[in-house]
């Protein structure tokens, strides 16, 4: 259930992005924009407010989130259980603090981030498709290895 | 756990506050509400900005400053080296071309930075101005508020009677790079102590300027553009065998209370076909000479049909001859006539002014006013 409601609201953003920017953009135009999202709260002007962009931009953050929130949970897990701990909740905080201070350290140039994405397209795709089977693999040989030991 | 909600509290209110730091002072910033780009006639490129004064000590309202650059954001520099503040270009309400700037190839470019920069406002309305744009910038009425502003309503409310289009900034990006469709550009002119709007320049595919139509056909790109919008009220002459003795001529004007378009695209014998028909709920608001409305009212639609069909075939043919496509027929063909389109994309003009349109208005008179 938890899986048909997540994918839902993924396919949801998504779609309704997709329709917006299709309907706003003509297809021509759209190919020359990076960020085509971005440039759709720019028509939106208040007298008090200059930047409705940068509030969504904000909001967009919590949804961004989601994508990289599995991993840490990955990361912190394993570590924990590597190190043959309990409570995943220190190595969490020493997590985060860790991102925070890589954060100041290193800023990805333009090039940098197009290199991620690329990277993080195939990395995502491997994690959840390659990855499971390697798993299976795995645990499978372990159980054959067992079995034949009692014997 | 007071004690930690209250640190929490202080915590996210110092957090918050480095936002603050890059903080403006209106009094600092010198808002851009105009900026103009011309080329002089020793084809320098010129560029221009007028900003408000809020300075009570000051004694004009505004304040204007034209410098030589080769670029918009090298045109920042040096007019932060002329204004007390920082030029700052998220508020610009209007953005003016030079006529002459129109015939430079690739003067498009010139307007990188406004999409590139985020900062940049892109509700700004175009404009073309017919003349150097010294004299708009310099232009000051005693009857008038700052020039940035009175132009504005100017465009605004001359587009809400459908004699100019209101290109904004961002709607002029999706036209140039559009396929199916050339830009259009409201057009200003000098008038003798004032400046006046003028109806609309369209441009070609790659911007450069065609043609100018008045505010009187502006009304009927308009009605095909966008159909019923603002108000719509057009005049036309009554044919009459004794027209030219006359002072009073006979003539007849209207309101399009609300309209429908229908188009049929086709693409026989290698050439495109629209055939559009347009169905028009219209008001009579004024009538110069004596009628029947009661008994001949089918002859006045007969005659309103003949003349909506002349008018609009000669916005065609004028288009068609310069090889423009401002009322967006492209879109039609490439949503009806795909296959078709798809050769022809690239040069769209081309197969438009090949294309064959024929327009069947229905003129249909919903009201006749007070009086009979």
């Amino acid at each position: 259930m938890g899986i048909v409601t997540a994918n839902t609201l993924t396919m949801l953003v998504y779609l309704s992005v997709t329709i917006f920017t299709f309907g706003f953009y003509s297809p021509d135009e759209i190919a020359q924009f990076t960020w085509p999202t971005l440039g759709l709260w720019k028509i939106i002007e208040f007298r008090f407010l200059e930047r409705v962009d940068i509030l969504f931009l904000a909001s967009y953050l919590f949804i961004l989130s989601t994508t990289g929130m599995p991993y840490m949970l990955f990361t912190v897990f394993s570590t924990t259980q590597l190190l043959g701990k309990q409570d995943h909740r220190k190595h969490l905080y020493i997590f985060l603090t860790l991102i925070l201070v890589a954060a100041f350290l290193y800023t990805p140039s333009f090039n940098d981030i197009q290199n991620l994405v690329k990277l993080w397209d195939k990395v995502g795709l491997a994690v959840a498709f390659g990855f499971p089977i390697l798993l299976w693999a795995v645990t499978n040989f372990a159980r054959k290895t067992s079995k034949e030991k009692k014997a | 756990m007071r004690k930690i909600l209250r640190m929490g509290v202080a915590l996210l209110m110092l957090v918050s506050l480095p936002g603050c730091t890059d903080r403006i002072d209106l009094e600092d910033a010198t808002l851009a509400l105009m900026i103009g780009l011309d080329l002089s006639e020793k084809k320098d490129l010129l560029f221009y900005v007028s900003s408000p004064v809020f300075s009570r000590e000051a004694q004009a309202k505004s304040e204007e400053y034209g410098v030589r650059a080769h670029s918009l954001r090298e045109s920042r520099q040096r007019f932060d080296e002329l204004v007390s503040g920082v030029t700052l270009s998220g508020k610009v309400q209007l953005f003016v071309l030079g006529r002459r700037l129109l015939d430079t190839p690739d003067w498009f470019q010139l307007m990188d930075v406004v999409y590139r920069d985020a900062r940049f406002s892109v509700n700004a309305r175009m404009l073309v101005y017919d003349g150097p744009l010294e004299e708009l910038f310099q232009m000051q009425s005693k009857t008038k508020p700052r020039v940035a502003l009175h132009l504005m309503k100017l465009v605004d409310t001359a587009n809400r009677r459908n004699i100019t289009v209101k290109t904004t900034v961002q709607e002029l990006h999706r036209q140039m790079y559009e396929k199916g469709i050339t830009p259009t550009i409201t057009k200003l002119d000098k008038a003798t102590t004032t400046v006046q709007v003028e109806g609309t320049a369209l441009l070609t595919e790659t911007g450069a300027f065609a043609t100018v139509i008045s505010g009187r056909e502006t009304s009927f790109l308009q009605m095909l553009l966008q159909g019923k919008r603002g108000e719509i009220s057009i005049s036309l002459p009554y044919p009459d065998s004794t027209e030219k003795e006359k002072i009073v001529k006979k003539r007849v004007s209207f309101f399009v209370k609300g309209l429908s378009k229908k188009v049929k695209t086709s693409f026989v014998d290698g050439r495109f076909q629209f055939d559009v028909d347009l169905k028009l709920r219209t008001s009579i608001s004024e009538r110069l000479f004596p009628f029947d409305m009661d008994k001949d009212y089918k002859k006045m639609e007969a005659m309103l049909e003949k003349e909506f069909h002349r008018e609009y075939q000669e916005l065609f043919q004028k288009c068609q001859k310069l090889k423009i496509d401002p009322f967006g027929f492209g879109l039609l063909a490439r949503a009806y006539q795909y296959e078709a389109w798809k050769k022809v994309q690239n040069e769209w003009p081309q197969a438009f002014s090949q294309a064959k349109i024929s327009i069947t208005p229905h003129v249909d008179i919903k009201g006749n006013g007070n009086i009979r």
